[in-house]
């Protein structure tokens, strides 16, 4: 406000009047579109100047207050002369004066009581100036003029001296001089005030130990503005000391020194604005600051701004410099956007040792333009601590020179700027892809990922499976680390895993989980792979993790393909010997089918897994490594890699009840292993036992293990029980897993035969009974402990069982 | 570990075919014909030991027994620069050289003469083999030798090595290449079923028929049709020499093939074919949907009329090639939506699509191509035609004198009886898989299929 009076207090608009007038044209010739409030603006004008006008004559507004009410609305209309809204906003501003007014005279009355006393403790110094007075009584201009040179330096003049009371330099009071020269004088004095503001501003920081650079550089900035200043304070001097009666025209004077520092106090004033406004501040904060103002519309301030500009920012620019070739911070005051933990050890640099300081980005930086630097000097500091290449250096300044010193705001060399962080970002970010890629080998390494923890080496994988059979058959307790490193190491030798560089080969590992009571050695291995540096920071443990997760269902999976293949082959192995015993042809049949229904979703659901999500998202992870930029592009697209599989193979939480489903189903075709294996022996048995038997020309024995058989048909149905459930659950997903619902369902027989239930059911209790519709609820919901519906199907199959040639038929087999 | 496979060539035809197709196994992993790897496939990442073994001066080695009982082709092998490629140990020519005069009867009865001595050569390879996973062994089933030897072969095999898995390729025959094929067709046709887990049916009607049409080849000599037949061989392993994610052994590939064991016959189809002599004429767009739709055209179909009735029961596409696998799901809607593949009614059932790569060593005009391996009920009417030809044959007799001379007809004709039990439960057994009622297959019909239990079998023939 201070500065604002600064302003007001340089113009020569003293009368009152006059303003009005002035500010009555200006209303009048407003360019407003809305003619027809002009008029009522003048109006409304008139009415409030006569309220302030008569409250001067109430004494509780000075004449030079009404003075600075109305000069303020006058510049501020200027200001705004352009904007069509300069009425409107020259409307409120009278209004707001206007309440402003009344409230203040409110003020005054509640408040005049404290002025009095407020008034007492200056009285020692009214009585200092009252002397004054007495004593002084005319003043050449001459000596005016040689006081105002010193005031102009911060120094007290003979007449003049600053009042630590008022905080402006005050031609003492007894001075016996025209109220307009008093004006004039008081006016010149302000350049004193600003001087002593903007050197007490350097004063207190050029020397300190404590100033970060960027207020030191702006001090060096004011000290040239200074000397400039001072330049002409000389050469006044000189006018005035060569002070020439009988030359008067030749001679300074007030009014001539009045013209004289016109240009300087503006100079002076924006100094000032500066120092007030970066109180506090420090680095990139003090260079925004500046920069707001740069955009003044004075080519003049826009200039000098400009440089100030420039000086200022050279600190920072060479900071941006050595870090991004040298990813060096010299940056002991903390002025830099960049900031380091040094706490954080080197293998972290890239994660977690860096980061940006929004507060401090110069707001001629974008933030992307801030973020590329970041990124750059973290990449310089990767390559050269994690990467080990600590010999390499960017020549980004042969392509596009860069100086710190010779930049400004304006677009060019904004642009050079631009261009050189931009190539500088380019080349070391292509320098860390490249290393990534050529010297860590990025790419093998998750190629090796994808063939051996996504299970793409299809040969490796199956020898682990039949060398791993036995041992992770095993109870937990029993499984040594070393002995599955065993039998992975031939796995690898014996398959075309051995032809993958050693280098990566030596990464794969074993990793037992920690086992709960019960666990088997299925339940807690898993095979792992060993990143270290640099490469962990693209494959960190939780992206390994990711990966081991996917690995776990892959091979799960495996494990159920490898044991319903087994079924496969004791079907055709014995088909022939099994094939004479007639009663449990259809349990044989059972068998072959259910397998194959097993199969088919095994099949389908790691066909899909393997081609449709992990194929094509690695053809699109690759695609996408193609474009990254930076590491971060690397790390993001590596993330997105892991988090769309494990979304696409219900490895989500939001998936679980999927996951367990498949789970669930993955151990049915286990326990139908098992109970196969139990009917194909019993089965065997009994096969041998007649082959002797029928050579003694005796009958044949019994049933064979009814048990199994039983088992066999529930376990059928509470597969198809689970995987409905799966299905459903699925189809309700959408987009993506439809993929899957369509491939277990290729020929629409799990659909067919949900509609066929339905009619069928219907049939079936009106055959045999009145409709119950409860029983057809309590079918649609099959749950494992349906007894009745249980017993239903039991009966039923044992009566085909039994009596070949008797029920069948009267269940219906079912219109097709 | 590899999970080795002994392929086993009988006969004049399945040595012919045996021979393209290590001749396009060699140029595929970039073996020169001496069985030295190329330089430029030093570092490939195809697996080479499934189906060769290395000898100890590296030279890659077929895990092939070639048996033939007249000398005259694998002679030519031996004079053909692949001579040196083979084992000669394992090498078998019958002695009197005279072969088996389209007798399945002979060649079945000579192949139980020197069987000790086939079988030192099959236990000596599968000796050498780590974790032998099968044998392939490749046929016709029309002549002497390789289907009676053959059909010796599969059922000592089988007796032999219970555990290991059995595939054939199979020529079936045109109708008319030799006079006594029904009778021959048939005896092998037990064989097949009961002593084999995977049979790939090449229907010698059909692949003519695809060598004039496809391949615009006026007269397709034996070589040419070997030719394709050796593609589709080589394309339905490629999944376990170039080893990715899915299908990398043979029970893998077939397991999902084969509902139940007795329907495993398997029918093939190819598409775009050209021959490795041929200069690729016109090249074609060829987009993971091209190759898919046309897989399931019969004209790409190596059975001849065989899907026109009946359903799938299992597709395998396996496609090789730069396949982008996000075209696999858009193909396989379009599929469905157009309907262009019936599948059976009782269970669930799909197109199995296995992306496999492909040899860097050899051009290829097209982007991609693809093999379907698929289980058709229909291929029961290339079964239907040999049996229906063989009741015609048996109600007159004809012929049957020159199987009676040979020591398993000697007494009686059995075996033809019991055969015919076995084909006939096959084709019921395969259209049985067409209705819904499938899955109560089994509980009723007492007399239906054939009990192995009853004579005669090898073991009663000793």
């Amino acid at each position: 406000m201070r500065v604002l009076g600064s302003r007001l207090q340089s113009t020569n608009f003293e009368d009152p009047d006059h303003v009005k007038t002035l500010i009555t044209r200006k209303l009048g010739s407003s360019k407003s579109p809305k003619y027809g409030t002009k008029n009522s603006d003048i109006l409304k004008f008139e009415q409030l100047y006569s309220k302030l006008n008569q409250k001067r004559k109430n004494r509780t507004t000075s004449k030079s207050d009404l003075t600075s009410i109305l000069y303020i609305l006058y510049k501020i209309s200027n200001i705004e002369s352009d904007s069509n809204s300069s009425s409107e906003l020259l409307q409120t501003l009278l209004q707001n004066v206007d309440y402003k007014e009344e409230n203040q005279e409110q003020d005054m009355e509640i408040d005049a009581p404290h002025f009095k006393p407020h008034n007492e403790n200056k009285s020692g110094q009214f009585q200092f100036l009252k002397s004054f007075r007495y004593r002084s009584q005319d003043i050449s201009e001459e000596a005016l003029c040689k006081d105002l040179l010193y005031v102009f330096q911060g120094i007290d003049g003979q007449n003049i001296s600053f009042s630590i009371l008022e905080d402006s330099f005050v031609l003492a009071p007894n001075v016996n001089v025209s109220e307009s020269t008093r004006k004039l004088v008081t006016e010149m004095c302000e350049l004193g005030w600003l001087y002593k503001k903007v050197n007490d501003f350097m004063n207190r920081n050029i020397d300190s130990t404590y100033c970060d650079q960027v207020t030191q550089s702006l001090c060096f900035a004011f000290q040239a503005e200074l000397t400039e200043f001072y330049r002409l304070i000389a050469i006044l001097e000189n006018q005035h000391q060569n002070y020439d009666e009988t030359d008067p025209a030749n001679c300074l004077n007030l009014r001539k020194l009045y013209l004289h520092i016109q240009e300087p106090m503006e100079r002076m004033k924006w100094l000032a604005i500066i120092v007030d406004s970066i109180q506090g501040l420090k680095g990139g904060t003090i260079i925004s600051s500046i920069h707001s103002y740069v955009l003044h519309g004075s080519p003049v301030t826009k200039m000098l701004l400009s440089k100030l500009l420039r000086e200022v920012s050279a600190p920072i620019l060479t900071m941006i410099k050595t870090w991004m070739i040298e990813g060096e911070l010299n940056d002991p005051f903390q002025e830099f956007f960049v900031s380091m933990d040094p706490n954080v050890p080197n293998d972290l640099i890239w994660t977690q040792k860096y980061d940006l300081k929004p507060s401090m980005i110069p707001s001629f930086l974008t933030n992307d333009f801030a973020r590329k630097i970041l990124l750059t000097g973290k990449a310089v500091n990767f390559i050269k601590k994690c990467c080990h290449e600590e010999d390499w250096v960017l020549d980004a300044n042969e392509h596009i020179p860069f100086n710190a010193d010779t930049f400004s705001s304006d677009e060019n060399s904004y642009s050079t700027l631009q261009n050189w962080v931009d190539h500088a970002y380019k080349v070391t970010n292509k320098e860390l892809i490249e290393l990534m890629f050529d010297k860590y080998q990025f790419l093998t390494h998750c190629r090796a990922l994808r063939k051996y923890l996504l299970l793409g080496q299809g040969d490796f994988i199956q020898n682990l499976m039949d060398s791993m059979v036995n041992e992770l058959s095993k109870p937990a307790g029993q499984l040594y680390k070393y002995n599955l490193l065993g039998i992975l190491e031939s796995a690898v030798r014996s398959s075309n895993a051995n032809m993958t560089d050693s280098e990566f080969l030596k990464r794969l590992d074993v990793r037992l989980l920690e086992a709960s009571p019960g666990d088997n050695g299925w339940d807690i291995f898993s095979l792992d792979y060993k990143i270290d540096a640099p490469i962990n920071t693209i494959l960190t443990p939780e992206i390994i993790q990711g990966y081991l997760k996917i690995f776990s269902l892959l091979w799960k999976l495996k494990r159920v393909e490898h044991s319903l293949n087994k079924t496969w082959v004791q079907q055709t192995s014995y088909k022939n010997e099994l094939y004479s015993l007639k009663e449990i042809r259809s349990d044989l049949h059972r068998c072959n089918l259910l397998r194959n229904e097993m199969l088919h979703y095994i099949n389908n659901l790691h066909s899909y897994l393997q081609v449709e999500v992990i194929e094509s998202e690695w053809k699109k992870f690759q695609e996408d490594l193609d474009h990254a930029e930076d590491l971060y592009d690397i790390m993001r697209v590596q993330r997105k890699f892991i988090e769309v599989i494990h979304k696409r193979a219900m490895l989500t939480h939001e998936h679980i009840e999927l996951y367990q489903l498949m789970i669930k189903i993955f151990e049915q075709i286990h326990q139908f292993s098992r109970t196969q294996d139990i009917l194909y022996s019993s089965a065997l048995e009994e096969y041998h036992k007649r082959q002797s038997m029928m050579d003694d020309g005796d009958e044949y024995s019994q049933v064979i293990s009814p048990d199994a058989s039983n088992t066999l048909k529930q376990l059928g149905k509470y597969y198809r029980a689970n995987f409905d459930k799966f299905n459903e659950a699925l189809s309700i997903l959408e987009i993506d897993e439809k993929y899957l619902s369509f491939r277990l369902d290729f020929n629409e027989f799990y659909k067919d035969s949900r509609e066929r239930e339905s009619i069928s059911q219907i049939h079936h209790d009106h055959g045999f009974d009145q409709l119950d519709v409860d029983h057809i609820e309590d079918d649609d919901d099959e749950e494992d402990e349906e007894e009745e519906d249980e017993d239903d199907e039991e009966h039923i199959n044992t009566d085909v069982y039994r009596m070949p040639h008797g029920k069948r038929g009267s269940k219906g087999f079912r219109p097709q | 570990m590899p999970r080795e496979i002994i392929t086993c060539q009988v006969g004049q035809c399945g040595n012919q075919i045996g021979m393209e197709f290590w001749k396009q196994l060699c140029m595929e992993h970039g073996i020169n014909p001496e069985g030295i790897l190329e330089e430029y496939a030093q570092n490939g990442e195809d697996r080479k030991d499934v189906f060769f073994y290395q000898a100890d001066d590296e030279h890659y080695v077929p895990r092939a027994v070639l048996i033939d009982l007249e000398p005259r082709v694998i002679n030519g092998i031996q004079k053909s620069p692949y001579a040196s490629l083979y084992n000669p140990e394992n090498i078998f020519i019958s002695k009197h050289g005279g072969g088996a005069g389209n007798n399945w009867g002979r060649g079945y009865c000579d192949a139980e003469k020197v069987q000790e001595e086939i079988i030192e050569m099959i236990d000596r390879e599968a000796d050498g083999s780590d974790s032998l996973e099968g044998f392939v062994l490749t046929h016709s089933i029309a002549g002497g030798t390789g289907s009676g030897f053959g059909s010796y072969l599969l059922e000592r095999l089988n007796d032999h090595y219970p555990k290991k898995l059995i595939q054939t390729y199979s020529v079936f025959p045109n109708e008319n290449d030799v006079v006594v094929q029904p009778y021959n067709c048939l005896l092998s046709m037990k064989r097949l079923i009961l002593n084999a887990d995977c049979v790939v049916v090449l229907d010698n009607t059909a692949l003519t028929s695809i060598a004039v049409d496809r391949l615009k080849l006026l007269q397709p000599t034996f070589p040419q049709i070997n030719s394709i037949v050796s593609t589709v061989m080589a394309a339905s392993t490629t999944t376990l020499r170039y080893p990715g994610y899915m299908n990398n052994d043979l029970v893998g590939l077939i397991a999902s093939l084969v509902p139940t064991p007795r329907c495993h016959f398997l029918m093939t189809g190819y598409t775009p074919l050209s021959l490795i002599d041929q200069k690729v004429t016109s090249v074609r767009k060829t987009t993971v949907l091209d190759v898919m739709r046309r897989l399931l055209q019969t004209k790409n179909i190596m059975a001849t009329g065989a899907i026109k009735k009946g359903a799938y029961m299992s597709i395998l596409n396996i496609i090789q090639g730069d396949v982008d696998p996000t075209q696999v799901h858009k193909s396989l809607q379009r599929i469905r939506e157009r309907k262009l593949a019936n599948f059976i009614p009782w269970g669930p059932a799909s197109i199995q699509v296995a992306l496999s790569k492909k040899s860097p060593y050899m051009e290829s005009g097209h982007k991609v191509s693809g093999l379907m391996l698929a289980n058709h009920t229909g291929i029961r009417s290339i079964f239907k035609v040999i049996y229906d030809q063989y009741r015609t044959f048996r109600k007159r007799d004809a012929y049957m004198n020159i199987f009676k001379q040979t020591k398993i007809f000697e007494d009686n004709l059995d075996e033809f009886d019991s055969s015919d039990e076995v084909v006939k439960s096959l084709i019921e057994d395969s259209a049985a898989a067409e209705k819904m009622d499938y899955i109560n297959w089994g509980n009723d019909d007492d007399d239906m299929g054939y009990d192995p239990r009853a004579p005669p079998n090898f073991s009663s023939m000793q």
